[in-house]
């Protein structure tokens, strides 16, 4: 007999090495049988793929098209919005003259008009270069010369007088005939001045002034009107952080909801152009649900499923990981917006609480703890919402969500719906 | 039959099997079911269990036949796949294992009044699949199909330390075991 305590490590280890080679277990003619229907259903699994495959390569093509359509329109626009840019600079170049000139003969202005602060304000509001028919001056207040015939609505005479420009605005329709002094700009020409600056004019007209006092360059009042220019052009953040929490309500069809999960949302965000976004991450998330035993996938190697088995209570510890496409319908301050995309799910923990009928007493399974991996794109999700700006660079979010199932999850293989309302904040990092 | 031509149908029966053959399929299956089903039993508790991760690792093998490169042992190539499978298996039966290997545990000292005879390979082995789980995959990686602390620390997410440890702690209970059966069967 051997003595087991003191023979060394590797001399016992290889005793049962020994043992475990030549170790053989009874045949079982049975066998094949399970396998053989493995086999079948594995080459069954492949013949679904084989159908989904067109879908699936069909719908990776898509996006592609997609994306790449995005990312040239957002070249294309980028490139537009360049060309304006460059033109913009060289109108910024005449206000920077305009106020020069403003600057020097200010006190004389408010001298003349015997009014503080009008004329210096409306310079120094300007902003953008405006078209004429934006500025909103009443006619009837202007004083028109009689001499002076109707010229085109959209002209305007400047005359020059004692180094400013008295600007007239004239009827509608037809030629003028200049008097002395009065210089002619035919055709829309370019006005110096933005909205307010337009009716502190008007303003000056109740106060009984029939003339309106510019100091206007001729190089200025010359450039080509352009009906449309936006000086500053509308912001964007491309890369963006957003920060979210929303309680999960989880259900296998036809189960009732059972208890309120939590989600943490860290998410990235970029943004295409003003509408489209794409926007992936992790979502932190606690799900409860319960299902009933049909649709529950009780495990071959643990025999029948019970009948008195009542019910499942699930509790799913999982990262959410998100690949959402968004395109918001509205701009500005609030912005209206609809997200789709495709949820993947990794589970952390799982755990299942089987429930019997109180008077069974075989239990031999009443509950499984672990986790069964990555499922990729296990669910579509969609939702819409509202953003509205709160800082210079963070909005906040209100963002209701559906999430349908595309394949079974978990240790179950149970079908999750899954629906909430992420309220969430987002800063933006930068261009 | 000669090794050669044994050799050689048994590359003409994983062409087959390449092919999708059921017939060769069949006949690599039931060859190999002995020496498989033995591999799974040591990671496992039941045969049943032992059979599925069989099933699931010979799924495998006929997936991936194409990647099987002949000038290499069938066997040890199989046999991976096996203890791959049965680790995965172990992974996620680890949670509802260790409720059961308290249980086990606590129920060592009885299971000893059933050996019967001299201790022989069968008393040996019973008292292998008698360590708790965790113990007994790790001993069984290491001792008998030949895995370093290292990689056994990384299959089984554990440390290099614990994998030592568990190692030492399935000897020591082993020799344990053995003693007392030893000690019973001399009184």
């Amino acid at each position: 007999m051997k003595d087991f305590n003191n023979i060394p490590d590797k001399e016992f280890d290889d005793l049962f090495k020994k043992l475990a080679e030549n170790a053989m277990t009874e045949s079982d003619e049975s066998a094949w049988d399970k396998m053989e229907s493995l086999l079948n259903d594995s080459d069954n699994d492949k013949g679904k793929f084989a159908l989904k495959k067109p879908l699936i390569y069909g719908g990776i093509i898509l996006l592609f098209l997609s994306l790449v359509f995005m990312v040239y329109y957002r070249i294309q626009e980028s490139n537009h919005l360049l060309e304006n840019k460059n033109e913009n600079e060289k109108g910024i170049e005449s206000v920077n003259r305009v106020e020069v000139i403003n600057n020097e003969i200010e006190g004389s202005i408010e001298d003349k008009l015997n009014t503080k602060g009008n004329t210096k304000s409306n310079i120094k509001t300007v902003l953008e270069p405006l078209a004429l028919n934006d500025l909103i001056i009443p006619k009837s207040r202007y004083q028109v010369d009689s001499d002076l015939p109707f010229i085109s609505a959209k002209n305007i005479l400047i005359n020059e007088v004692n180094n400013l420009s008295l600007i007239k605005k004239l009827g509608s329709t037809g030629k003028a005939d200049y008097s002395k002094g009065i210089e002619e700009f035919i055709g829309e020409i370019e006005l110096i001045a933005d909205k307010k600056g337009a009716l502190e004019l008007n303003e000056l007209t109740s106060k009984g002034f029939n003339y309106y006092l510019f100091s206007l360059s001729p190089n200025t009042v010359t450039t080509p009107v352009r009906k449309e220019i936006k000086l500053e052009i509308e912001n964007f953040s491309k890369w963006n952080v957003r920060l979210g929490f929303s309680p999960d309500f989880s259900a296998v069809p036809h189960n009732s909801f059972f208890k309120i999960g939590h989600n943490w949302s860290a998410m990235v965000e970029y943004r295409l152009n003003e509408r489209w976004a794409v926007q992936s991450g992790i979502i932190k998330s606690l799900k409860f649900y319960v299902a009933d035993p049909e649709r529950y996938l009780w495990p071959d190697k643990w025999g029948a499923k019970p009948d008195q088995l009542n019910r499942i209570d699930a509790r799913c510890n999982m990262l959410d990981i998100p690949l959402n496409v968004r395109y918001d319908f509205s701009t500005g301050r609030n912005k209206w917006f609809v997200q789709s995309g495709l949820t993947s799910y990794l589970m952390l923990n799982e755990k299942y609480d089987y429930v019997y009928a109180s008077n069974y007493t075989n239990q031999t399974w009443q509950s499984w703890e672990g986790k069964t991996g990555f499922y990729v794109a296990a669910e579509a999700n969609v939702s819409f919402g509202v953003e509205r700006k709160i800082g210079k660079r963070m909005t906040i979010q209100a963002e209701p969500f559906f999430k349908a199932p595309l394949a079974n999850v978990g240790f179950g293989n149970v079908k999750l719906i899954t629906t909430g309302l992420f309220i969430s904040s987002k800063i933006e990092l930068g261009k | 039959m000669n090794s050669e031509s044994a050799n050689l149908l048994f590359l003409e029966c994983i062409k087959k099997c390449k092919a999708g053959d059921r017939a060769a399929q069949k006949k690599l299956y039931l060859n190999n079911y002995l020496f498989g089903i033995s591999v799974c039993l040591r990671y496992c508790k039941t045969k049943e269990e032992a059979e599925e991760i069989f099933n699931n690792g010979f799924l495998k093998v006929f997936k991936n036949i194409e990647k099987y490169n002949p000038s290499q042992s069938f066997k040890n190539w199989f046999k991976r796949i096996l203890i791959n499978a049965s680790i995965d298996f172990y992974r996620s039966q680890k949670k509802h294992y260790y409720n059961q290997d308290i249980n086990t545990a606590y129920s060592l000292s009885s299971t000893d009044q059933n050996a019967e005879g001299d201790l022989g390979e069968k008393d040996l082995m019973r008292a292998v699949m008698e360590l708790p789980i965790s113990f007994r995959t790790n001993f069984c990686l290491f001792a008998i199909d030949g895995y370093s602390h290292d990689e056994i620390s990384k299959q089984l997410e554990i440390s290099v330390g614990t994998s030592k440890s568990n190692v030492s702690r399935a000897r020591n209970l082993l020799r344990k075991k053995l003693e007392l059966i030893s000690i019973r069967l001399n009184t």
